[in-house]
C-alpha cells in the first residue's frame, strides 16, 4: 500500500497560538479520509499545508514531495475544492472547460461534459448566473474529469441543500472513487458522510484526538445505553463520555470488551457523529 | 504541455476592456469616414490649400501621417487600457477569491505572472497594431471609393505601397521596442497589483507623487519627476534627431524620410536606459511571482 500523505510533527503557529501542534498522521492510497474537528481545530490549516498554500514546521510529504517547496510538481497529481476556492463570476461554463483542458494534462473533457449534461447547467452560462448548488456541480464536473491521485475537499457542500449534498457525495463515490484514488475531506455534516468514509481523523485544538480506520472503530469503541440504576457501577469502568438520552445514560467506552459491558444495558456501536461529540466533549480541556 | 495560449485567453475573457475599448475606437474611426465633410477638412488641414501647396511628395506624406495619427490615438487609448489592466490583473483574482481555484490547477505562479505581463506588453500592443492596420485599410478603402474621382483628393493624399510597407514594418518593430521600454512600468504595476490589500489605484499613483513632493521639499530637486516623465513619455524627444516620435516628428518633417524616421523607435535598442529598465523589470517580476506564490490568501 502506498502512502499518499505522511505528516510527522506537523506544526503551524500563528503568533502565540498553535493551529497545529506537532501532529502525526498518514493517509494511504485508496482511502476516503474524513478530517473532522470543531471550528478552529486546525482542519483548514492542515489542508492548506497539504496543498502547499502555507508554510509549516515539521515533516510533511504529499505523494513523496514537499508540498510547499515542490508545489508545482505536487499539483499535477492533486486536486482540491476549498470552500473559499470560488469560481470567478465572469467565467462561462464552456470557458471553464476550455481552461482546465488547456492547463491540465489529465483532464478528460468528455467526462465533464457528460456530467454537465445531467444537470441544468448550460455551456453558455456565466458562473454569476448559476445558483450556488449549480456552481458546486460545475466545480465537481471539472474535478471528476481530472485523473488525480489525491482529491482534497474542504467543506465542499457548505451552504447547499440536502438534495445537492446527497447528489454530490453519490457522484463522488460512484463516478470518481477507485482504489487508485484517495480523497481527504472535511465537513461539519458528519452524519451525511459516515457511510462514505474508510478512515477518520478527529482533530481538536491542533492535536489529533482520534485516527482510525472506520472498521476498527466498532471493536475499539462501544456505546452502552445504561439503565439509571446501573450507572454508578458502569462508571467504575471509566467511560470517557456520557450523556442522558430518554432516561438512560449513554456511556462511551474505549478498549473494553463487550462481555464486561453487556450487564449494564443495550450495547451499540457509536456513530461517527456521536463518537465525535463524545471525543470532543470528553476530551480534557 | 503548453499552457500559455489558454492563460492568455483567460486574460482576454476576464478583462474584456482589453479588446472592447480598441474595437470601439476602430468602429468610431471607420464611421467618421462616412461623414459628409470627411476628406475635405481632414486633420485640420484644408484640402484645397494642401492641394495648392502640394509638392510631389506631399500626398504620400499625408497618406503616411494619417496612419500615424490613428496609431497615436490607439497608443493613448492603449496606455489607459494597459494601466487599468495591470492594476487589476493580480488584484481581481484575490478580490473575487477565485485565486484558490486558479491555484488548484497545475499552473505555476511564474507561468501566470508572465502570461499577464505578456498580455500587457505584447498581446495588447500587437492586437492594437493589427487593428490599427485593418482600420486604416478600411478607412482608405472608404475614402478612395467615395472621393477617388475627385482630383483634389489625389493631390492631397495618395496610396503608396512602398511607404505603407515601410511604415507598418516600423510600427510592428516598435511594438517590441516599446515592450522592452515599458517593461519596468508594467512590472511595477503588477507588483503593486499582487501586493496591495486594497486601493491598488492609490498605491500606484500616490507613492510617486509623494516621492516627487518629498524630494522637492527636502532637496529642492526634481530628479524623481524627471526620471518618471522621461520613462512615461518625454523619451520620445530623444528619437528622430530630437524631433520626437510620431506626428510631432512628422509635423516638422521636410520629406517622407523624416516622417518615417518619426515612426522608428529602433534606436532605443542602443540606449543603456532601455536595458537598465529591462533589468529592473526582471527584478520586479521576480518579486511579483514570489508574492503570488507565497502569500497566504486567507
Amino acid at each position: 500500500m502506498t502512502t499518499v500523505i505522511e505528516a510527522r510533527g506537523l506544526t503551524k503557529s500563528f503568533g502565540a497560538t498553535r493551529a497545529l501542534d506537532g501532529i502525526d498522521f498518514s493517509v494511504e492510497a485508496g482511502r476516503i479520509v474524513g478530517l473532522i474537528g470543531p471550528n478552529g481545530a486546525g482542519k483548514t490549516t492542515a489542508l492548506k499545508a497539504i496543498l502547499g498554500l502555507t508554510p509549516f514546521e515539521g515533516d510533511l510529504s504529499v505523494l513523496g514531495k514537499n508540498p510547499y517547496s515542490q508545489r508545482d510538481a505536487v499539483m499535477r497529481d492533486v486536486c482540491f475544492i476549498a470552500d473559499v476556492a470560488v469560481l470567478p463570476k465572469w467565467l462561462r461554463v464552456s470557458q471553464a472547460l476550455d481552461f482546465v483542458a488547456g492547463v491540465h494534462p489529465r483532464f478528460e473533457r468528455s467526462r465533464a461534459e457528460e456530467f454537465l449534461r445531467k444537470t441544468d447547467i448550460k455551456m453558455k452560462s456565466h458562473v454569476r448566473e448559476l445558483s450556488k448548488g449549480m456552481v458546486t456541480q460545475l466545480h465537481l464536473a471539472l474535478i471528476l474529469a481530472i485523473d488525480a491521485r489525491l482529491l482534497v475537499l474542504d467543506e465542499p457542500t457548505l451552504g447547499l441543500d440536502l438534495l445537492y449534498r446527497r447528489q454530490f457525495y453519490d457522484t463522488l463515490l460512484n463516478d470518481y472513487f477507485d482504489k487508485e484514488r484517495t480523497i481527504l475531506l472535511t465537513t461539519h455534516q458528519v452524519e451525511e458522510i459516515e457511510n462514505l468514509l474508510t478512515d477518520v481523523i478527529f482533530i481538536n485544538r491542533g492535536h489529533i484526538a482520534l485516527d482510525s480506520a472506520v472498521e476498527g472503530l466498532a471493536t475499539r469503541y462501544v456505546q452502552v445505553n445504561v439503565k439509571p440504576d446501573q450507572a454508578v457501577r458502569a462508571r467504575e469502568l471509566k467511560p470517557f463520555y456520557e450523556r442522558e438520552i430518554f432516561g438512560r445514560v449513554a456511556m462511551f467506552f474505549e478498549d473494553r470488551s463487550t462481555d464486561e459491558l453487556v450487564p449494564f444495558g443495550e450495547i451499540r456501536t457509536p456513530s461517527i457523529a456521536d463518537l465525535f461529540v463524545a471525543k470532543m466533549q470528553g476530551a480534557p480541556a | 504541455m503548453n499552457t500559455l495560449p489558454v492563460l492568455i485567453r483567460r486574460e482576454i475573457w476576464e478583462h474584456r476592456v482589453l479588446w472592447m475599448a480598441p474595437l470601439a475606437v476602430s468602429v468610431l474611426y471607420v464611421l467618421l469616414c462616412f461623414l459628409p465633410n470627411t476628406g475635405v477638412n481632414m486633420g485640420g488641414i484644408d484640402i484645397a490649400e494642401a492641394a495648392r501647396a502640394g509638392s510631389p511628395e506631399r500626398p504620400v506624406i499625408i497618406f503616411t501621417a494619417v496612419q500615424m495619427v490613428l496609431m497615436g490615438v490607439f497608443y493613448v487609448l492603449m496606455s489607459i487600457v494597459a494601466f487599468f489592466y495591470l492594476s487589476d490583473c493580480l488584484y481581481a483574482e484575490r478580490k473575487d477569491r477565485s485565486i484558490l481555484f486558479w491555484k488548484s490547477l497545475p499552473v505555476s505562479d511564474t507561468e501566470t505572472v508572465l502570461s499577464k505581463l505578456l498580455v500587457a506588453l505584447i498581446v495588447l500592443p500587437l492586437g492594437v497594431y493589427v487593428l490599427a492596420l485593418i482600420t486604416n485599410l478600411a478607412a482608405f478603402g472608404i475614402l478612395f471609393t467615395r472621393f477617388g474621382r475627385n482630383p483634389a483628393l489625389d493631390s492631397f493624399m495618395r496610396w503608396d505601397t512602398v511607404a505603407w510597407v515601410r511604415l507598418n514594418a516600423l510600427l510592428l518593430a516598435d511594438v517590441f521596442v516599446f515592450a522592452l521600454w515599458f517593461a519596468p512600468v508594467a512590472a511595477c504595476q503588477m507588483l503593486i497589483s499582487a501586493w496591495a490589500k486594497s486601493s491598488v489605484f492609490l498605491w500606484t499613483v500616490l507613492p510617486p507623487i509623494v516621492l516627487i513632493l518629498a524630494e522637492r521639499l527636502v532637496f529642492g530637486t526634481t530628479h524623481t519627476g524627471q526620471v518618471l516623465a522621461y520613462r512615461l513619455g518625454s523619451f520620445v524627444w530623444d528619437l528622430a534627431g530630437h524631433r520626437g516620435f510620431g506626428l510631432s516628428a512628422g509635423a516638422h518633417a521636410s520629406g517622407l524620410e523624416d516622417v518615417l524616421a518619426g515612426a522608428n523607435a529602433l534606436p532605443m535598442l542602443t540606449w543603456p536606459s532601455t536595458w537598465i529598465g529591462v533589468a529592473v523589470a526582471a527584478a520586479l517580476i521576480f518579486a511579483t511571482i514570489r508574492i503570488r506564490r507565497y502569500r497566504d490568501e486567507s
